[in-house]
């Protein structure tokens, strides 16, 4: 047992030196994501294809309360009208049910498009996290 | 209480589970052979905690933490219990019996102490990172996650995991739901909505895999041969993005491969504890992705057929009877997904239907040149599924028996299963995409089979060349006895 263990205490003991020196320890650094070998971020938030504004939407998540939310973004957009802002909305937003149907709404987030308050809806309240982001809460 | 501490806290849960459900065989027991089992015991109370809870989800209630406390205590209890009151000569049929390491040489220990501590860098490295890194793939923030905390919040709402009426339902409604549970008892734990706590998770499950791995093997291959094939599996750069990519294939390929382990244990020295090990890991295999049920299908057969002249009807049998209890496990939740009409995107009957209909197009060859080529490819899978090709041939060969090649006959219906699925339910126009999004993934099942297969393999050519040796050196084997 003894030469065994000491090979891997010796063994063990370069590699995690080697890890804070320039060159061999590039490997094990990008495994780790410290240092000169970090290539992802390190941010509790999700990673998207299309920017968003993650402290508006997890303002907006505070806010929420139960109820059914509608997301509103540009259609020209569709990975961010169609992916990435409903799916982010609804990780934030549980438990607030995503519906796709406007009228059925207590909550409605305007992301980015124009008017903020669509026709036809009366707001009780909104609420302006940033130019052109805003969430509604809908009087039914 | 923060990232990484709320991941430790649950993770720390699932091992006192797991460890309460050994007790029965552990009983006794020295404590550094408790300690040995650690990773054996977690692989345990991360598998059946998250599979009971499921079935709670099915039966209306919620996975919030309180059904968690309530689920880790009823089966540690339950655990206890087992090992409390079951009389001694019934306990000593699943007891552990740890085995010595088989003796090597001094350079062998050299290797096995050196490869053995860079798989611990690698695993220390990829903790940290883990907790380091929000996860790449969307599905972990699109569909997984988002899943379990609305179970956890909601209950087993129909309006979203069931397509219907004017909710937006999850992706992909048909995949069980054992990883969502899981990533939201982690999330709960830290506090708040923390991707990198899926990470952090995958990276403690890769390192229970690995440890879980070495116990039961241990004793069985030479400690050199281990190390250095769990070296080359765990260093696959591969399996450590994917390790940080926050999706379910390598929680499903840990778990299928844990169950293969298991599965070698007792065909090859009927050890109940293994048997038993092998409908725990299997339950959570089916529990995590669709493809889990078939591919523990396939691991099945493979070993039926391989291993029916060497274990023998009755352990394979018994083998059966541990897969069915698998599955039965997760008959609730396939019972509410026929109910409420989401089918699953592997539908044997749709894939039938398009191979009578001579459907094929191009589909069949696109896939499988795809698949070959992600399986086989050196920069991220380093040489493990050519390297246990080659070594099967030369064990079949050193040992003058076919069993060996199973290794690559399971690789093959693997690989076979896959071009199936993507000529099934793909059509013409989509089929690259989604060979492109995601046949990297699903490729790692049998990449960490065929990573397992390694120390076997060479253990078996180094077994047949020493039963050959004093042959070979003229004397006869009686003296050697």
């Amino acid at each position: 047992v003894a030469l065994p263990a000491a090979t891997a205490l010796v063994v063990l003991a370069i590699l995690l030196a080697t890890a804070f020196l320039p060159g061999p320890g590039a490997a094990l650094r990008r495994v780790a994501n410290v240092a000169s070998g970090r290539n992802d971020p390190d941010t509790p938030d999700p990673l998207t294809t299309a920017p968003l504004d993650l402290h508006s939407l997890r303002r907006a998540a505070a806010i929420i309360g139960s109820g059914a939310f509608y997301v509103r973004a540009p259609a020209a957009s569709p990975q961010l009208s169609a992916h990435d802002l409903p799916g982010v909305a609804t990780l934030l937003f549980l438990p607030a049910r995503p519906t796709t149907e406007l009228r059925r709404a207590d909550w409605i987030l305007s992301y980015g498009v124009r008017p903020l308050v669509p026709h036809g809806v009366v707001a009780r309240r909104i609420w302006h996290l940033a130019p052109s982001i805003a969430l509604l809460e809908v009087r039914h | 209480v923060g990232l990484v501490a709320g991941v430790l806290v649950v993770n720390l849960a699932l091992l006192a589970v797991g460890y309460a459900l050994l007790a029965v065989a552990l009983r006794g027991a020295r404590l550094r052979v408790w300690i040995s089992y650690g990773g054996v015991a977690l692989a345990t109370g991360a598998a059946l905690v998250p599979v009971a809870l499921c079935v709670v989800a099915v039966a209306g209630g919620r996975t919030n933490p309180a059904a968690f406390g309530a689920v880790a205590a009823t089966l540690a209890v339950l655990g206890l219990a087992l090992a409390t009151l079951l009389p001694a000569r019934r306990r000593a049929l699943i007891a552990v019996r740890p085995r010595p390491a088989p003796a090597e040489g001094r350079l062998a220990d050299v290797v096995a102490g050196a490869a053995g501590a860079a798989l611990v860098a690698i695993l220390i490295a990829v903790l940290i990172g883990g907790f380091r890194t929000t996860p790449w793939l969307d599905d972990s923030w699109f569909q997984w996650l988002p899943k379990g905390m609305a179970l956890d919040r909601l209950g087993l709402d129909a309006r979203l995991f069931a397509p219907s009426g004017p909710f937006r339902t999850f992706a992909n409604p048909d995949y069980p739901w054992w990883w969502s549970i899981v990533t939201d008892l982690d999330v709960r734990a830290v506090g708040a909505v923390d991707l990198r706590a899926l990470n952090g998770q995958l990276g403690v499950l890769l390192t229970a895999f690995v440890a879980a791995t070495m116990r039961l093997l241990w004793g069985r291959v030479r400690p050199s041969l281990l190390c250095c094939g769990m070296l080359l599996l765990v260093a696959a750069p591969e399996l450590l993005r994917q390790t940080q990519g926050g999706g379910a294939d390598v929680p499903v390929a840990l778990f299928v491969g844990l169950t293969a382990v298991a599965v070698f244990v007792w065909l090859r020295d009927g050890e109940l504890l293994a048997l038993a090990l092998v409908a725990v890991f299997a339950s959570a295999a089916i529990q995590i992705k669709d493809e889990g049920l078939p591919q523990i299908a396939i691991l099945f057969a493979a070993a039926t057929v391989v291993a029916w002249g060497s274990a023998g009807p009755r352990r394979i049998g018994l083998l059966w009877l541990a897969g069915t209890t698998a599955l039965s496990a997760a008959l609730p939740w396939l019972v509410w997904r026929r109910l409420h009409d989401v089918p699953s995107e592997l539908s044997l009957g749709d894939g039938l239907h398009r191979l009578t209909a001579f459907d094929a197009g191009n589909r069949l060859h696109d896939a499988v040149v795809r698949l070959v080529h992600d399986a086989f490819a050196p920069r991220q899978w380093l040489v493990i599924v050519p390297l246990a090709l080659v070594l099967s041939v030369g064990a079949a060969l050193a040992g003058r028996r076919l069993l060996p090649l199973a290794v690559g006959l399971v690789l093959a219906i693997e690989l076979l299963f896959w071009s199936w699925v993507y000529w099934s339910t793909a059509s013409d126009a989509d089929l690259q995409y989604r060979l492109t999004t995601s046949a990297y993934r699903v490729v790692v099942t049998p990449i960490v089979l065929a990573g397992l297969a390694l120390p076997l393999l060479l253990e078996a050519i180094a077994g047949a060349a020493r039963a050959r040796r004093p042959l070979l050196q003229g004397r006869h084997p009686a003296k050697i006895a």
